[in-house]
């Protein structure tokens, strides 16, 4: 992995905050007068400052969200790491994990705890639904052609998703 | 400037990139679920610019591919399908452990 060239550790003080065209008093042998007031030091973070384009409070917003985010998904998933050291390699959990993410952070709407819970248990019997029968016959090809049957839950699931009824075509 | 963007709107787009994969941290997201993440803050943004910038954070050592077991071969998913995630390098800078100036709003 390539390590990071300009990353540092230390703060350094930004390019340009330094007085230009104007000598340091101590270069000239002369003590900081007591009524001068002192430079204070330019405090430097990542945080989003005023602007005119109102992208402070645009972030503001957008970090709320995903703190949220956050929260939920370490509810529902636990420590990632710790106690599930394996799972993030496997599509349905990155599947389940960038879904959630993707609803939660860009859906203007609130998005229930039941709505969630439902999703979770759509996502989850169909991934688990995908591997049995990848396990079982993986020769047998299921696809859902003009003619073909849909499941018999799928009309339940839509409906615990989208919260309407699922209507086959005619 | 790229694509009439400035460089605080650049920086901006990738710091937000890294903080969106902090959220999910140590799992990872697709490119395309970044990109409709970051259209909350930026609307006019373009998957070429997320393409380019996940190239420019994964070089950085920041974020890294992740590639699943549904991939064989993983060269030949497409790009808004492909798996990104922190690396440990990332998640220092995104909890700002670390720092970069190439990374800081000035």
């Amino acid at each position: 992995m390539n390590r990071p060239s300009s990353t540092s550790v230390v703060d350094t003080p930004p390019a340009g905050s330094l007085p230009v065209g104007k000598p340091f008093p101590i270069a000239q042998g002369k003590r900081r007068n007591a009524k001068t007031p002192k430079r204070r030091k330019e405090i430097t973070n990542s945080s989003p400052r005023e602007t005119k384009d109102g992208w402070q409070e645009r972030v503001q917003a957008h970090r709320k969200r995903q703190e949220s985010v956050a929260k939920i998904l370490n509810r529902t998933f636990g420590r990632f790491a710790k106690s599930n050291p394996d799972l993030w390699e496997r599509r349905a959990y990155l599947m389940m994990v960038g879904l959630m993410y993707q609803w939660l952070a860009t859906n203007e709407k609130e998005v229930s705890t039941e709505e969630l819970v439902a999703l979770s248990k759509v996502l989850a019997e169909q991934r688990r639904a995908e591997a049995q029968s990848r396990g079982s016959d993986e020769k047998e090809t299921e696809t859902v052609g003009p003619g073909g049957e849909l499941p018999e839950d799928f009309g339940e699931a839509v409906k615990q998703v989208y919260g309407t009824n699922f209507q086959a075509p005619a | 400037m790229a694509n009439g963007r400035d460089t605080k709107e650049i920086k901006r787009i990738r710091i937000e990139l890294l903080v969106a994969l902090k959220v999910v941290y140590p799992a990872a997201l697709q490119s395309d679920q970044l990109l409709r993440s970051l259209l909350v803050l930026f609307p006019t943004l373009e998957f070429e610019q997320v393409k380019r910038d996940c190239h420019y954070l994964t070089e950085k050592g920041y974020i890294e591919r992740v590639s699943t077991d549904s991939e064989p071969d993983a060269s030949l998913t497409p790009w808004r399908r492909r798996w990104f995630r922190l690396t440990t390098t990332g998640m220092e800078l995104a909890d700002q452990c670390i720092h970069d100036p190439a990374l800081e709003e000035s």
